[in-house]
């Protein structure tokens, strides 16, 4: 295996630990956090995101990092052009030239890695594997509780919409999933929606250790008010142990389109949210994803 | 005047002042001297100086130092100045369209502060209105609606591509450095073998397919910089919109308030323009996003620090091209200026442009304008030292370019003179009016007059200042509240009509002139100060003459060291002078040695030898070179006289050598030329001269004596000689006639007169003087052409016809043998 990671000859991962301890599972259930790496900006939001949520969850992390190999199999097409980006040209995709542009790329992302991973205590993984994306992110997925994705990530070009191999993870993810673009972060103000069902109750602890200013704003799904309390109380009953100061807002429809108007109309912060997999195969929610700016946390 | 023997009465001595004839007895009860005294052609020429507004009417205040030339022509200004209105204050603020020439604004007095703090308050609110316009939802909101509509236009053209690609079996593949159009199936690209195992016509499809797919994605990527172009365009004009909306109503309201003034309103103007211009350069720094191209410059050049720490210097650079240098703030003036510029170096004078050192280049910018005493008089009046300008490289050559022009045009002299080459400021010119006063020695004045035809054409104003004025009745007067006024300035102790007297009678003894009195302010200032420093170290309450006496006495005890030390090396006999008996051919003569602001004088041997010659009178002092020409120019004289008295039909067969004995420095100066004949008369008639006499004295061709210089001090020379060996009674000097109005004696040398001790005898014609010297009488020449035998005349004359006779057969003796 050369110093740079994946060549020609190997076959297809190559697994490097930077640096670490083990994490510990608290009641949030998250141990382990995957991020899914690309060169652009979305990845790396995702992956300040993941650093950040593995020093406030004392988890482990592992970056995965997908050599597409549809871009491999490019340059063995006899017809195959590139054109520049910035120039806007066209050229012929040479096999050891794009070799040697995907080892740069690759090493310029575990550098990234590696730097923003710096303050991590616990064990920190850099992991390079050469496949389909979306099938290689929903693979190392089942190793992990958290996958965290950039929103515009792996798309030819810059884009803030979710891209067809983000969707597809999203749609099918084991795990509980993070979706957010460049500029964003996992930042206060923290905003959680409950429902009352143990994803929610998984959604508010979460939540709650992630909201490093003190607040949490928390959004009750309930078509009544009597449900609306009981829930808020079952809220606070759950967060009595933690030093929160605590708003509360009922949705008296859970319609992901309100949802949407008040994380527009609100500053960004981070939403967090129970999920199943049936609301998953929602194309709502997908779209809700889409449209919004805030980085949502899809609790399963 | 004389007696019999014609020596001078000691009235004629020393001109008294007697305190009687004051009406006061201490200065307390006079009243200041607001008038000049003893300068009416100066005070005339500074009146009309002042007066006269042509260009070129420039003061230049002549005379020797210490006569007050500087503080007169300071009062003239002031008072004159009280009366003219306060000039304009200057302003230099930045030029939009060329950095490099700053552009002034001129504001009445008070103003130019009013507004640079304006300005600065302006530029503070600048600050806080752009940042929340740029903060502003408003803003925020249609940036990202522009940049969205660019990134939909992009993102639009790509899916458009995408969706029909995935339509015909083709994909956008992300490469390292572009893109790339590949047929997939099932979501991956197919292989080579597999496209192998199409049919051709499906493999040309997707060929086909894929060409195009190219061809429109290259179209696409070539219209994103038009794109981007497009955004930036409409993001700029969001700017300067922003910008001017934030900007706009603050600039109205100082429009507004300086509406007066159309140069003021022109910089709001641009100002305004340059700010909605470089609206990108005030947005912060927002992650990736990058301020305007200047802000981006200055963050380069503020490295160090942290990044909050350079953007606040960024800020600070960027605002501080709309502030005010205000280079000239009449703020506090009440009126035309008078400024003295004590050190009026080149940039002293006309102003300087300062650098700063930042990451080792010089900067600069119109901050960076100092100004000069040329500024600062602006509208007044500015007095210099003519030595001074001189003196300093290349200011006088400023100062008559600024007077000519009439402009101030400050200028880096490094730059002038090619030494640096860099791109320096070119700050435009101020308009000058200003009167110069140079003061100086009248050496300078017409040193510059002869040489300097410039110098002619911009200080057509000489104001010719006297060393003395006339002492009379009314001007003792005003000298005495002269004195008055000076001790009241100078807050000393009153002084006592009798010290009052004492200082005018010393004031004519400073000038050597018995009906003068001396005009210079210094050292009248100084002996007023010396007085009372006495007069304190007595207890007195106030000045007496005694005090005077010994300020004068002890400012002369610090001076005379060197003439103790000559007297003292002629009454140990190192220096041979005889004060009694005499001898043939010899003579005192009296010389002054100058040291400074005292001179003291000296009796000095002059012998003089004669022999058959062929009528020359040899100087030895010349033939040496320690002679200067005036005292040639006396012993050639010489020449002339013998000639034309005793040989005007017979050659005048004499050598005769003069000699200054024990002299080893230079002479100059033709006071000792009478003594030099008398000794050459006893010489020719070989008839002893008293020793016990000393001479002084000019003569001409026509035997006539005529007056020297320093005969006080002459006299007290010879005078600290006799009377250090003990007076005889029979020792005096010879003075020409013509000086004894000179004569302002010490007392000492006034009661030895008067005790009969010591004798004073002006003369008028070299017969006089030698009948003194000799005790023979000169003899004048009868009707029959003959002197009367025995005199002086009758002896040189038979002396010198021998020695032509001689002569004579000396010279047939000669031809006869070569015949």
């Amino acid at each position: 295996m050369s110093d740079q990671g994946l060549d020609d000859r190997d076959t297809n991962e190559v697994d490097l630990a930077i640096h670490g301890r083990e994490g510990t599972e608290g009641e949030h259930g998250i141990a382990r956090i995957l991020v899914a790496l690309d060169p652009s900006e979305h990845s790396r939001a995702a992956l300040e995101a993941g650093a950040r949520m593995a020093l406030r969850l004392d988890a482990e992390l592992i970056g995965l990092f997908i050599e597409d190999v549809n871009v491999r199999r490019l340059a063995e097409l006899p017809f195959a052009q590139e054109v520049g980006l910035f120039t806007g040209g066209c050229r012929r995709v040479e096999t050891h030239e794009l070799s040697r542009q995907l080892r740069v790329q690759a090493g310029s992302v575990r550098r990234r890695f590696r730097t923003v991973t710096q303050r991590v205590e616990t064990r920190c993984t850099f992991r390079q594997v050469r496949g389909r994306v979306a099938p290689e992110v929903l693979r190392a997925a089942t190793e992990a509780d958290v996958v965290i994705l950039g929103k515009g990530a792996w798309s030819p070009f810059e884009t803030e919409r979710l891209t067809p191999a983000v969707r597809e993870v999203l749609s099918q993810a084991p795990a509980s999933t993070l979706v957010l673009r460049a500029g964003t972060g996992v930042e206060p103000p923290m905003r959680a929606v409950y429902d009352g069902t143990s994803q929610g109750d998984r959604a508010l602890s979460i939540a709650a250790r992630l909201a490093e200013d003190g607040h949490l704003m928390v959004f009750i799904l309930a078509d009544d008010p009597d449900k609306a309390s009981r829930l808020q109380q079952a809220a606070v009953e759950h967060l009595k142990e933690r030093e929160l100061e605590l708003t509360f807002q009922t949705l008296t429809e859970s319609s992901v389109s309100r949802l949407a108007h008040l994380v527009a109309v609100e500053a960004l912060g981070t939403l967090v949210m129970p999920a199943d997999d049936e609301s998953m195969e929602d194309e709502a929610v997908l779209d809700f994803l889409d449209e919004t700016g805030a980085p949502v946390l899809l609790v399963r | 005047m004389t007696d019999e023997s014609g020596r001078l009465d000691s009235a004629k001595l020393y001109q008294y002042v007697d305190p009687e004839q004051f009406s006061f007895e201490t200065t307390d009860e006079l009243d200041d001297l607001t008038d000049v005294i003893g300068q009416p052609r100066a005070v005339e020429a500074m009146r009309f100086g002042m007066g006269i507004e042509e260009k070129g009417f420039n003061i230049y205040a002549m005379g020797p130092p210490g006569i007050g030339k500087e503080s007169l022509m300071r009062r003239f200004f002031e008072e004159r100045a009280k009366d003219e209105p306060a000039p304009s204050d200057w302003c230099y603020v930045k030029n939009f369209e060329d950095d490099n020439k700053p552009k002034t604004i001129e504001l009445p007095a008070g103003m130019g502060v009013e507004f640079r703090d304006d300005m600065d308050e302006l530029v503070q609110q600048f600050d806080t209105a752009l940042s929340a316009a740029f903060e502003s939802e408003e803003y925020q909101s249609r940036r990202q609606s522009v940049m969205e509509e660019f990134r939909e236009n992009q993102q639009q053209g790509f899916e458009d591509l995408q969706r029909r690609a995935q339509e015909e079996d083709v994909r956008l593949i992300r490469t390292p450095a572009g893109l790339a159009v590949a047929p997939v199936r099932d979501g991956e690209v197919l292989s080579p073998d597999e496209i192998q195992q199409l049919s051709e016509e499906e493999q040309e499809r997707l060929q086909q397919k894929v060409e195009e797919m190219q061809e429109e994605l290259q179209e696409i990527l070539r219209q994103v910089p038009g794109w981007q172009r497009k955004m930036r365009e409409r993001l700029n004009e969001l700017n300067r919109e922003m910008a001017n909306l934030a900007v706009g109503g603050l600039i109205d309201e100082l429009r507004e308030e300086y509406s007066d003034y159309p140069e003021v309103v022109e910089h709001l103007d641009a100002v305004q323009e340059d700010v909605v211009e470089n609206a990108e350069n005030f947005l912060p720094q927002q992650g990736g996003q990058q301020g305007g191209g200047l802000q981006q410059q200055l963050q380069q050049m503020m490295q160090g620090g942290d990044a909050q720490g350079r953007q606040a210097m960024v800020q600070e650079a960027l605002m501080r091209r709309y502030k005010v240098n205000v280079i000239v703030d009449n703020s506090d003036t009440e009126h035309a200026p008078v400024i003295y510029e004590d050190n009026p170096t080149y940039q002293n004078l006309i102003g300087r442009i300062e650098h700063m050192a930042r990451m080792g280049a010089l900067m600069t910018d119109f901050h960076l304008i100092k100004a000069g005493a040329l500024h600062r008089a602006n509208g007044g009046y500015l007095l210099l030292d003519a030595r001074k300008v001189l003196t300093e490289p290349y200011a006088y050559e400023a100062l008559k370019r600024a007077l000519d022009s009439e402009k101030l045009r400050i200028e880096s002299l490094g730059r002038q003179l090619s030494i640096i080459s860099t791109v320096s400021l070119e700050p435009e010119p101020i308009p000058l009016n200003v009167k110069i006063g140079l003061y100086g020695n009248r050496l300078i004045y017409y040193l510059l007059t002869q040489f300097d035809p410039e110098f002619a054409d911009l200080f057509k104003v000489q104001a010719d200042f006297h060393e003395e004025m006339d002492w009379d009745e009314e001007n003792q007067q005003l000298y005495a509240r002269l004195i008055g006024t000076m001790v009241r300035e100078a807050e000393l102790q009153p002084f006592e009509r009798g010290a009052v007297a004492r200082v005018i009678e010393h004031s004519a003894r400073m000038v050597g002139d018995s009906e003068k009195l001396s005009t210079k302010g210094e050292m009248l200032g100084d002996l007023l100060r010396e007085a009372n420093h006495w007069a304190k170290e007595n207890g007195n309450g106030t000045v007496t003459a005694q005090d005077v006496q010994r300020a004068i006495d002890a400012q002369v005890y610090r001076a005379d060291r060197l003439r103790e030390r000559m007297q003292e090396a002629i009454l140990r006999d190192t220096v041979l002078i005889d004060t009694d008996g005499e001898e043939v051919g010899q003579i005192n003569g009296l010389s002054i040695i100058p040291l400074g602001d005292f001179m003291f004088g000296r009796p000095t041997r002059i012998t003089a030898r004669t022999r058959m010659g062929k009528g020359e009178v040899v100087d030895i002092e010349r033939e040496v070179e320690l002679g200067g020409p005036i005292h040639s120019k006396g012993v050639l004289i010489l020449g002339g006289f013998l000639g034309a008295r005793y040989a005007e039909e017979k050659p005048l067969s004499l050598s005769a050598s003069l000699v200054f004995e024990q002299s080893y420095g230079q002479i100059e100066g033709d006071s000792a030329s009478s003594a030099e004949l008398y000794s050459l008369l006893s010489s020719l008639a070989e008839v002893p001269i008293k020793q016990s006499m000393a001479v002084t004295g000019s003569v001409n061709q026509r035997g006539q004596v005529q007056a020297i210089g320093g005969v006080n001090q002459k006299i007290e020379g010879f005078f600290d000689i006799c009377e250090a060996r003990g007076l005889t009674g029979d020792q005096g000097v010879i003075i020409p006639a013509s000086n004894v109005k000179n004569l302002m004696l010490r007392h000492d040398v006034i009661d030895a007169v008067e005790e009969g001790r010591f004798h004073i005898y002006p003369v008028e014609t070299v017969d006089e003087g030698i009948e003194i010297l000799t005790g023979v009488p000169a003899g004048e020449r009868g009707a029959d052409g003959n002197y009367p035998e025995g005199t002086i005349n009758f002896k040189v004359e038979q002396r010198l016809g021998e020695l032509a006779e001689k002569q004579s057969e000396f010279g047939k003796g000669a031809e006869k043998e070569e015949g």
